[in-house]
């Protein structure tokens, strides 16, 4: 009778149980619908400007060389050919086509005067620029005339900037940026004042992708449009060089591209799903209303990791229910990856599943060290930061893999982007 | 049988039979979990293959992603697209010969036992069916084709270059001659896991061969890939070839070094064109004699990285010669 009583419990235990596991399968979400996105991609690119005739490019360069190459002409001459440049229908595309001029004086003018020209689209050729550049001037600039345009995603250059030889200009240029968005300046601001305000604009930037006091400054023109979508319909390449530099542009444009990205991650093809989700996640709060689009992707087992990770760093609605589960994934990478996620998404509701993976000596030290720094992101709980900083001192873990993620908890604590 | 006998009964069998079923769904699945081997670190092949292992660790697959070299290069890794290759998830989890995706485990494995042995359903893969030992491999054609280092490879266009190639025609792939059949102490027979390459002087030296002549006022250096089934260098940016002469006045006094040709495809955004030399080429070079010069001095050198000098340790001399001169 009495293993008839322990059968019992244990039949109905089991019930329990499989009832729990069925009711979170239940409340996951769907499996993503897949549609086919290049065809659209490929149409909207067309609306990028078109480049000018071959004869007329090298007109255009050779305007370029001599309105801005040191000693190419004298004063007067270089003055007229400066001018014709800038009101030539193509000048857009001769300064586009400067930023990539072998001498860094040329690139700086040329940044310089596309702020001044206002063409939005202008922000993805400055963007790249502002990958590559090894110029600090022409850094400075570049970061500039993004600035001018609509995105505040160089502001972290001219910040550090001001600690360089080029203060100077990283200074009058923030002082400039400063005022278009409003803010009242002292008389003559120092550059740790300069620098703070920057960075309360840079915070606002990451949290809206809005500059302030810019008309429209958040809807992509159809160049600009254009332009994202070329660059999207690199992503499936197999070449990594036109992925990543697509991944670093549009996720330096704010809300410019969030229309396509939406319509991105519904792509059949998987890299592009993929990668739209990297950007996402690169963009974070800005990108807060593509939740609903990126919750399916955790059920997609390419893109689940990522899709975790972009959920808590844009702090999706209601990710937390779909990321818990995946803590008890059998796949170390998922488990790494929702940790983290948690800590991203910053729902104190995560934070015992957290501190239960941390604590559990029988998990494995990455998805450990990841819930340490999930715990760390929460700001109060310092002994998983002590941690880290302890395991990086004793050299127990991967110290480049460490040293980062200190640095980034260090830098979101600071940004406090969350708020 | 009595009524509450009956329907304890009834309760054992309706939540059994409903339990079973509902855990039976395969995700998150616990039990199932539990009794499935689950693969996720090559610590976990080293008690078998402890030879294997012994040839990975150190090896440039193992040392992928914290090579201070490469480290360097990608600025620590900073340039987020050097980061698939050399930490990547298994090469059958996007699918052979497609690009591979960064994962966050296991740093110091770089190219681990994982990321060419385990398959996309989470068994291992290898050269036979071995359903008698731990980890129970499963023989599979793909596997040992060209298209599992394509992933990785031809991010720099090695695996292109290789099929345009004879040895493609020839059915001489990469394991050929990077994962040569070594036998093992422990009497197996296997396919090494050294991945000798670009940092094995052996291997370098079967790559290129030079000829050097004098014809006229002039040096002539001609050299032909021989051994690689790829461009010599293969690569981009971080490989070069040069061949440097220096000569020896009569009065005992030395010219410079001087650099007769450089064997390197620039970067993808750099200027100048590929010289590398592809695989069976020959090409030639000339550098004038100096006048009054009795010897020429001649070396070859392989350099990991094109911006260093010849004291440097990613410099590797594959040739010295000196000729005399009528």
């Amino acid at each position: 009778m009495r293993s008839l009583a322990l059968l019992t419990v244990a039949g109905v235990m089991l019930a329990t149980t499989a009832c729990d596991e069925s009711t979170a399968a239940s409340s996951a979400p769907a499996a993503p619908k897949l549609v086919e996105v290049l065809p659209k991609l490929t149409e909207v690119a067309k609306q990028a400007p078109p480049a000018p005739a071959a004869d007329r490019q090298a007109q255009l360069k050779d305007l370029v060389e001599t309105a801005f190459v040191a000693g190419r002409a004298d004063g007067r001459l270089q003055e007229m050919a400066r001018k014709d440049l800038l009101d030539d229908p193509d000048a857009q595309w001769a300064l586009e086509d400067a930023l990539e001029h072998q001498d860094s004086a040329v690139r700086s003018n040329a940044a310089f005067q596309l702020g001044e020209l206002g063409k939005q689209c202008s922000l993805i050729p400055l963007a790249k620029r502002l990958k590559y550049e090894m110029d600090p001037e022409a850094k400075v600039w570049a970061a500039a005339a993004m600035a001018k345009l609509g995105s505040y995603a160089g502001l972290p250059t001219l910040i550090d900037a001001m600690n360089m030889t080029v203060a100077q200009t990283a200074g009058l240029q923030s002082i400039d940026i400063c005022k278009r968005a409003g803010i009242e300046l002292p008389d003559q601001p120092t550059y740790d004042e300069l620098r703070a305000f920057l960075r309360d604009l840079y915070r606002g930037w990451q949290r809206t992708g809005a500059v302030p006091n810019m008309k429209d400054g958040t809807t992509a023109t159809p160049q600009t449009e254009g332009r994202i979508a070329e660059r999207l319909l690199h992503l499936p390449d197999f070449q990594l060089r036109p992925v990543d530099d697509t991944r670093y542009i549009v996720a330096r444009l704010g809300q410019l591209g969030l229309p396509l990205l939406k319509e991105a991650l519904h792509a059949k093809q998987p890299y592009l799903r993929m990668h739209t989700v990297e950007i996402v996640y690169q963009l974070g709060p800005v990108a807060h209303d593509l939740g609903n689009d990126v919750l399916p992707l955790v059920t997609d087992e390419l893109t689940s990791c990522e899709a975790a990770r972009a959920l808590g760093a844009i702090h999706a609605d209601g990710a937390l229910a779909q990321i818990l589960p995946m803590l008890h994934a059998s796949d170390a990478e998922e488990r790494a990856a929702a940790a983290e996620a948690i800590g991203l998404l910053g729902d104190p509701g995560g934070k015992p599943a957290l501190q239960k993976c941390f604590d559990d000596p029988n998990e494995t030290l990455d998805v450990r060290v990841r819930a340490a720094y999930g715990l760390a992101l929460f700001e109060l709980d310092r002994p998983a930061y002590h941690w880290m900083r302890q395991l990086r001192n004793d050299g127990k873990y991967h110290r480049p893999t460490m040293d980062e993620l200190i640095d980034d908890i260090d830098t979101r604590v600071r940004d406090d982007s969350r708020k | 049988m009595k009524l509450w006998i009956r329907m304890v009964l009834l309760l054992v069998v309706a939540g059994g039979i409903g339990g079973l079923t509902l855990l039976a769904i395969p995700a998150g699945n616990p039990e199932v979990a539990a009794q499935t081997k689950h693969w996720e670190s090559s610590q976990q092949c080293q008690q078998c293959h402890a030879e294997v292992w012994d040839e990975w660790q150190g090896s440039h697959h193992q040392i992928s992603y914290l090579n201070p070299e490469v480290r360097k290069l990608s600025e620590d890794f900073r340039n987020k697209e050097c980061a698939a290759c050399h930490l990547p998830r298994p090469v059958t989890f996007t699918g052979y010969g497609e690009r591979v995706l960064p994962r966050l485990t296991n740093p110091d494995e770089g190219v681990s036992c994982l990321t060419c042995h385990l398959a996309a359903d989470g068994t291992i893969l290898g050269r036979h069916d071995r359903p008698d030992v731990a980890c129970a491999p499963h023989a599979d054609a793909d596997f040992l084709k060209v298209d599992m280092c394509q992933s990785c490879h031809n991010q720099h266009y090695t695996t292109d270059q290789w099929r345009a190639s004879t040895y493609a025609k020839e059915g001489v792939n990469c394991n050929d001659c990077h994962m040569p059949e070594v036998a093992r102490k422990d009497g197996s027979q296997g396919r090494s896991h050294v991945f000798s390459g670009a940092h094995d002087i052996d291997t370098l030296r079967r790559a290129g061969k030079l000829a050097i002549a004098v014809d006229g006022g002039d040096m002539v250096f001609k050299l032909t890939n021989v051994g690689a089934g790829h461009n010599f260098p293969t690569e981009e940016r971080h490989r070069a070839v040069d061949i440097m002469v220096r000569f020896v006045l009569a009065d005992g006094t030395q010219t410079p070094w001087q650099r007769s040709y450089r064997y390197r495809q620039p970067y993808r955004d750099e200027p100048g064109e590929n010289t590398q030399l592809p695989s069976g080429a020959t090409h030639e070079s000339r550098t004038p004699i100096v006048a009054g010069a009795k010897t020429a001095q001649i070396r070859m050198w392989y350099r990991l990285t094109p911006y260093v000098g010849d004291d440097d340790p990613l410099s590797t001399l594959l040739l010295e010669k000196e000729v005399e001169l009528p």
